[in-house]
C-alpha cells in the first residue's frame, strides 16, 4: 500500500457546451517521504490532479485513495476532517486570512482540530521558529512580504503533521530568489521530518528540487521519473 | 445616451446585487402605496360614518347657532333655500332638521333628550336613520304623532313600539314647550352620544311645539362625494349672497366635527414620517449596493478617465446606474402596489379582531383602500427622495477618482 | 478566535459596515421611538380620563355601569369604608352621585350630567378643584352651589353669581328641581366634558334626589396605575356579599382599552416591517462581503474548515453588526424618547383631536425594560436569521469553485 494510490482517474468538466477532458486516465502512486513535482504546461491538468488528491474536487471517473481511504467513498464533513488532519494546502497567493496575524493563522487549524490555546500557540511558535518567521509572528499578511506570506502558509499546511503537503504553483508569484528559499524550506522539512510533499510547477528551477518527477500533458501522465534533487542550502 | 446604456448594461452585470436592489425599493413603494391608500380608504370611511349618521357633508344654519346651540337662532323658512340647493348637481339629497333639547318621560321615568325634528322622506335620503331602526317601524311621511327612540333611551324609560312619551322643554320663544308622542320604532347608530339621548319626530309637530313654525336649525346636504365639497360651499355662499340670505352660515362636515379632520390629519401626519423613516432604513441599505457597484468599477472608470472621459460624465454614470436602479424599483412597486391596492379596493379588507369595537362606534370594519394621484406622488417622492439621496455619495466619489490611483485599483 | 475574526472580517470594508449599521440603528431608533410614542400617546389618553372623572378603579351598584340610572345606586356600608381606608395602594377615595338632568338658565336648557361630591375627598381623587377657570369650588357650607364647564356656561349664558335651575328624575320617579347660584367656572380642557358637566354638593344631590344616603359610585385613586386589577381583585374579595360591581379603568373604558390592544397589534405589524427592511440591508451586505471573499472561504475549506464553521463565522460577523447598532441604536432611541420624556411633546397644533379623545395636548413618551427587550432581541433574531441564507451559501461551494475565484 501506498501512501497515495491515484488509479484509472478521469475528470471531465462541463464548460457551457463543450466537456473539457481535464484528465483521462491518470495511474499515479506515490510514496512517503517523497518530493513530488507534477509539471507540464497550463492546461495540462496540474492543478486538476492536485485538487482531487487534495478531496476539494470528486472525479469523473477511477478512484483515488490517500492513507487507504478512498475519497469517492466518503461523506463531505468527512472529506472536511482528512483535509484537517491528513492533508497541509500551500496555494499560489491569498493564501492567508488576511484579517489574522501570521501566529494566529497557524494557530488556526489547530483551533479546528481543538488544540488547547496554550498548546496551539506554543506549536505555532515552533513552527513560525522553523520556518525563520518568528519575529514576524505578528503581523498579519498585508504587512507581509510574498515569500514570507508563503512561509507562514508552509507553516500552517504542516503545523498538524500531515501526512502530505500539497503547493499549487507555491513559487509561481514569487521572484526566483524567494522561490528557491521557500523550496529549501521545503526540502529541509521533507528531508528532516520525512515529510511528504507534491507540488505542480512549470517553472524548471522548481522541477531541479524534486526527487521525482512527473510531467502531465493534455490530462495524461507524459513521463514519471526518480531523479537526484538539488539539495537545500 | 451611450451613458445611459452604459449604466444599464452595467446594472446587468451583477444580475442578483441589482435584483435584490430592486425589489428593495419595489418592496418599499409597494407597501407604501398599499399602506397609505389604506389609510385613505379608512379616513374615508371614517368620514363616510359621520357623515350619513348625522352631519351630512354641508350644513346650512343661521349665523351664531352652531357656537350657541340656541333654539331661537333658526333659518326662517327653509322651503326658500330649496331652489338653490337644487341648482346644484353635486347635491344628491337635503334634509331640515330641528334640535331640541327637552326631557323626556314615560310613566314615572324622566330623562334629559335630544329632539330631532325630521322630514320623513328628507331625512330618509340624507341619514341612515332609515336603516338603523332595529324594531318597529321607520316614521311615515305624514305620522305627526310618532316618535323613534334611540335603543338606550328606550330602555332607560322602559318604553317600547306603541307607548305614550311625554315631553317637556322650553319653546324658541322662551314658553313652556310640552307634548306626547306614541313609539313607532327604536333604532341604534352605534355612536352612544346619540344613542342615549336621542328621540326623533316629525318635523312639523316639533316646529308647532317649540314655537318654530317654518323654519328649521339646520339643513343636512349629501353630496355625491367629499370631493366635491370645497367647491360646493364655495358656490352655496356665493349663491346665497346673490339672492341676499344674510345670516346664513355653510358649514362643512369638518367644521362640524373639526375632531375627525384633525385625527386624520395626525394620522396621516405620523405615517408619513414612519414611512420616511422605513425608507431610509432600506435606503440604507441600497446604499451599499450602489456604493459597492462603483467600488468595483473604479479601475473601469480610471480607463474611461484616462481615455479622456470628464470626471463629471463619471459621476453621471454612476449617479444614472442607481437612478435607473431606484426607477426600476419604484415603477415596479408602483404596479404591484396598485395591484394589490385594487384588488382590496374591490374586495374590502376587514381589519380583524375589530368587527366588535368598530361596531359599538359606528364604524364599519371593513377597509376599502382608496388609491389616488396624491398617494402615488407622496410615495415616489419619499422613495425617490431617499434614493436618490443615497446615490449621491458614490457619485461624488466617482467624480473626484484620479485615473492613475484609478487604475491601480483592481 | 472565531469571533475576532468575524470582528476584524466587519471591518474590512468600513464604509460597507457603517452604512449597515446607519440602516440598522435608524430602523431601531425609529422602533424605540414609535414604542415610546404609542404609550406615551395612551397614557396621555388614560390620564386625562383618569384625573379629570375616572379615577384607577371605582366601585358602583349593580347595573350602573352599563346603565347610569338612579335606580342602580348604592349604599356605603361599614364594610366598604373598612376596606377602603386599609388597602394598601388606595391613595384617595371619593363618593359621587351622578345622574344624567336638565340644567336651566332664563335662557335655555341643556342636557347636563350632574355630579354631587365631597369638596375635600373629591380635590384628592380628581383635577376638578385645580381646573376653575373663575369663582371659587365647592364649599361643603354652602348649600345649593353649583360649578359648571365653561363652555356650559357660554352656552347656558350664565355666569358667577346667577342662577341654574337643575332637574332630574327623583328615586320615586317623581322630577325634582331645585335652583342653584354659580359659585364657579371650571375647564378641565375637555369641552365634550365640559360642556355636559356641572357640579354640586352631593348633600344638596341627595336631597333634590330624595335620595337619603345613598350614592351611585365611588371613585378610587390608587398610588400606581399597575395595581389596579390587583386592587379591585382584592376589592371583590373583600366586598363579596354587598351586591356591588368593582370597575377599573380598563373595563370602564373599553374603548381606551381596545384601542391599545388593536394598536398594539397593527404597531407589530409596522415593526415586522421595519425589521423586514433591516434584514434587507443585512442580507444585501453580508452577500457581497462573502462574495469577495469566496477565495478566502475556499482556503478555509481547503485546510480543513468544516461548513458549520463557516456558517458560525458569517452568524458571528452579523451579531457584530447586530450588537453595535444595538447599542448605538437603543442609547439613541432612548435617548430621543426621554428627551421627550422630561420636554413632552407638543400636540397643541392638534387640540381638537386630542381632546376629542380625551387625551392630554402633551405627550410625555416612555420606553419599558420590556420594550427595549423586544427590540434588541428581535434584532439578533433579525440578525441571525437573515444570514443563514448567506452563510449557507457561502459554506454549500465546492471547494475547488471558490478556490478559482481570485481574491
Amino acid at each position: 500500500m501506498s501512501l497515495i494510490e491515484v488509479h484509472n482517474v478521469i475528470k471531465n468538466y462541463i464548460d457551457g457546451k463543450n466537456t473539457v477532458e481535464a484528465l483521462r486516465g491518470v495511474d499515479i502512486k506515490i510514496e512517503t517521504g517523497e518530493f513530488t513535482a507534477i509539471a507540464g504546461p497550463s492546461g495540462s491538468g496540474k492543478t486538476t490532479l492536485l485538487n482531487l488528491i487534495g478531496g476539494l474536487d470528486t472525479v469523473t471517473s477511477g478512484t483515488i485513495k490517500v492513507d487507504d481511504v478512498e475519497l469517492s467513498a466518503v461523506s463531505i464533513r468527512r472529506l472536511s476532517e482528512m483535509r484537517l488532519h491528513k492533508i497541509g494546502f500551500v496555494f499560489q497567493s491569498y493564501n492567508l486570512m488576511p484579517v489574522l496575524s501570521a501566529l494566529e493563522n497557524v494557530e488556526f487549524t489547530m483551533m479546528l482540530q481543538s488544540v488547547p490555546k496554550r498548546e496551539r500557540t506554543r506549536r505555532a511558535k515552533e513552527i513560525l521558529d522553523k520556518v525563520g518567521l518568528s519575529e514576524h509572528a505578528h503581523r498579519r499578511p498585508p504587512a507581509l512580504s510574498g515569500g514570507q506570506q508563503q512561509r507562514v502558509a508552509v507553516a500552517r499546511a504542516i503545523v498538524s503533521g500531515p501526512a502530505v503537503v500539497l503547493a499549487d504553483e507555491p513559487t509561481a508569484n514569487l521572484d526566483s530568489g524567494t522561490g528557491a528559499k521557500l523550496l529549501d524550506l521545503m526540502r529541509t522539512l521533507n528531508k528532516t521530518e520525512n515529510m511528504t510533499f507534491i507540488f505542480s510547477t512549470h517553472d524548471p528551477m522548481v522541477m531541479d528540487y524534486a526527487t521525482r518527477l512527473i510531467q502531465l500533458h493534455d490530462g495524461a501522465v507524459r513521463s514519471d521519473e526518480m531523479k537526484n534533487s538539488k539539495t537545500a542550502g | 445616451m451611450t451613458i445611459v446604456l452604459i449604466a444599464w448594461r452595467n446594472i446587468g452585470r451583477n444580475r442578483r446585487r441589482s435584483i435584490l436592489s430592486i425589489a428593495a425599493v419595489a418592496g418599499a413603494m409597494a407597501l407604501l402605496v398599499f399602506m397609505m391608500a389604506f389609510q385613505k380608504g379608512s379616513y374615508l370611511s371614517m368620514i363616510n360614518t359621520t357623515v350619513h349618521a348625522h352631519s351630512g357633508h354641508i350644513q346650512l344654519q343661521r349665523t351664531g347657532y352652531f357656537k350657541d346651540g340656541d333654539l331661537a337662532l333658526k333659518l326662517d323658512n327653509p322651503e326658500a333655500l330649496s331652489p338653490i340647493l337644487r341648482s346644484i348637481k353635486e347635491i344628491v339629497a337635503f334634509a331640515p332638521r330641528i334640535n331640541a333639547p327637552a326631557l323626556v318621560s314615560k310613566d314615572a321615568k324622566t330623562f334629559g333628550s335630544l329632539i330631532w325634528g325630521i322630514d320623513p322622506v328628507a331625512e330618509a335620503n340624507t341619514s341612515t336613520l332609515t336603516k338603523v331602526i332595529k324594531k318597529g317601524k321607520y316614521l311615515s311621511a305624514e305620522d305627526k304623532t310618532g316618535a323613534l327612540l334611540s335603543d338606550l333611551l328606550a330602555k332607560n324609560l322602559n318604553a317600547d313600539i306603541g307607548d305614550e312619551i311625554v315631553f317637556i322643554g322650553q319653546g324658541a320663544d322662551g314658553s313652556m314647550a310640552a307634548g306626547k308622542l306614541f313609539v313607532r320604532g327604536i333604532f341604534k347608530f352605534g355612536i352612544n352620544e346619540i344613542d342615549r339621548v336621542v328621540m326623533a319626530a316629525h318635523i312639523e309637530t316639533i316646529q308647532e311645539i317649540f314655537s318654530l313654525q317654518d323654519s328649521a336649525s339646520e339643513i343636512a346636504v349629501i353630496l355625491d362625494s367629499d370631493s366635491a365639497r370645497p367647491l360646493v360651499i364655495d358656490s352655496l355662499k356665493q349663491r346665497l349672497a346673490e339672492r341676499s340670505f344674510d345670516n346664513i352660515t355653510v358649514l362643512g362636515w369638518n367644521d362640524i366635527s373639526p375632531e375627525i379632520e384633525q385625527s386624520i390629519e395626525i394620522d396621516w401626519k405620523t405615517g408619513l414620517i414612519m414611512y420616511a423613516v422605513l425608507v431610509l432604513v432600506v435606503g440604507f441599505g441600497i446604499a451599499n449596493t450602489f456604493f459597492m457597484a462603483f467600488m468595483e468599477r473604479i479601475h473601469e472608470y480610471g480607463i474611461l478617465l484616462s481615455l479622456g472621459m470628464k470626471s463629471l460624465t463619471v459621476s453621471l454614470m454612476t449617479y444614472i446606474e442607481s437612478a435607473l436602479l431606484s426607477a426600476i424599483g419604484i415603477a415596479l412597486g408602483a404596479v404591484v402596489g396598485i395591484a394589490v391596492t385594487e384588488y382590496f379596493a374591490k374586495k374590502g379588507l376587514t381589519i380583524p379582531d375589530a368587527e366588535d369595537l368598530f361596531a359599538e362606534y359606528g364604524m364599519d370594519p371593513v377597509v376599502y383602500p382608496a388609491l389616488s394621484a396624491e398617494v402615488l406622488v407622496i410615495a415616489t417622492a419619499i422613495v425617490g427622495i431617499i434614493t436618490a439621496a443615497m446615490a449621491l455619495y458614490p457619485a461624488w466619489k466617482a467624480g473626484r477618482l484620479e485615473p492613475v490611483k484609478a487604475l491601480r485599483r483592481i | 478566535m472565531l469571533l475576532r475574526m468575524a470582528w476584524l472580517n466587519i471591518w474590512r470594508n468600513p464604509k460597507r459596515t457603517i452604512i449597515l449599521l446607519c440602516s440598522i440603528i435608524v430602523g431601531l431608533v425609529g422602533i424605540i421611538f414609535l414604542m415610546g410614542f404609542i404609550r406615551g400617546w395612551f397614557d396621555a389618553m388614560i390620564n386625562k380620563t383618569i384625573r379629570t372623572y375616572e379615577g384607577h378603579m371605582k366601585i358602583m351598584g349593580p347595573g350602573y355601569n352599563e346603565n347610569p340610572i338612579i335606580e342602580n345606586h348604592m349604599r356605603v356600608t361599614e364594610k366598604t369604608q373598612e376596606w377602603l381606608a386599609t388597602d394598601p395602594a388606595i391613595s384617595a377615595s371619593a363618593e359621587r352621585v351622578a345622574v344624567q338632568g336638565l340644567a336651566s338658565s332664563a335662557h335655555r336648557s341643556m342636557i347636563v350630567k350632574i355630579i354631587g361630591i365631597d369638596p375635600a375627598n373629591e380635590r384628592n381623587v380628581s383635577v376638578i378643584a385645580d381646573s376653575m377657570r373663575s369663582g371659587k369650588f365647592l364649599d361643603p357650607d354652602e348649600r345649593n352651589s353649583i360649578i359648571i364647564g365653561e363652555p356650559l356656561a357660554d352656552k347656558l349664558k350664565t355666569g358667577l353669581g346667577k342662577r341654574v335651575v337643575l332637574m332630574s328624575q327623583q328615586l320615586g320617579g317623581q322630577i325634582g328641581s331645585e335652583a342653584f347660584k354659580v359659585k364657579g367656572v371650571f375647564n378641565t380642557g375637555s369641552t365634550a366634558y365640559d360642556e355636559h358637566t356641572v357640579y354640586i354638593l352631593k348633600s344638596d344631590a341627595q336631597r333634590m334626589l330624595e335620595f337619603h344616603n345613598r350614592i351611585t359610585e365611588i371613585v378610587i385613586l390608587l398610588d400606581n396605575i399597575g395595581n389596579s386589577d390587583a386592587t379591585a381583585a382584592r376589592a371583590v374579595a373583600s366586598l363579596d356579599n354587598e351586591n356591588l360591581e368593582v370597575l377599573t379603568w380598563k373595563e370602564r373604558l373599553p374603548f381606551v382599552t381596545k384601542s391599545i390592544e388593536m394598536s398594539n397589534k397593527s404597531m407589530l405589524f409596522v415593526y415586522a416591517v421595519f425589521y423586514l427592511a433591516m434584514a434587507f440591508g443585512i442580507l444585501n451586505a453580508l452577500l457581497m462581503s462573502i462574495g469577495e471573499r469566496i477565495h478566502e472561504f475556499g482556503v478555509m475549506m481547503a485546510i480543513g474548515t468544516s461548513r458549520s464553521i463557516i456558517v458560525l463565522m458569517i452568524l458571528l460577523e452579523s451579531v457584530c453588526i447586530a450588537t453595535i447598532a444595538v447599542v448605538i441604536g437603543t442609547a439613541l432611541g432612548v435617548s430621543l424618547v426621554n428627551f421627550f420624556g422630561k420636554t413632552g411633546m407638543d400636540l397643541s397644533a392638534f387640540a381638537e383631536a386630542m381632546e376629542y379623545i380625551q387625551a392630554e395636548n402633551v405627550l410625555y413618551l416612555y420606553v419599558t425594560p420590556s420594550d427595549i427587550a423586544f427590540a434588541t432581541i428581535a434584532t439578533f433574531l433579525v440578525a441571525i436569521l437573515f444570514s443563514f441564507y448567506p452563510a449557507m451559501k457561502a459554506s454549500r461551494m465546492r471547494p475547488v469553485d471558490a478556490l478559482r475565484k481570485t481574491g
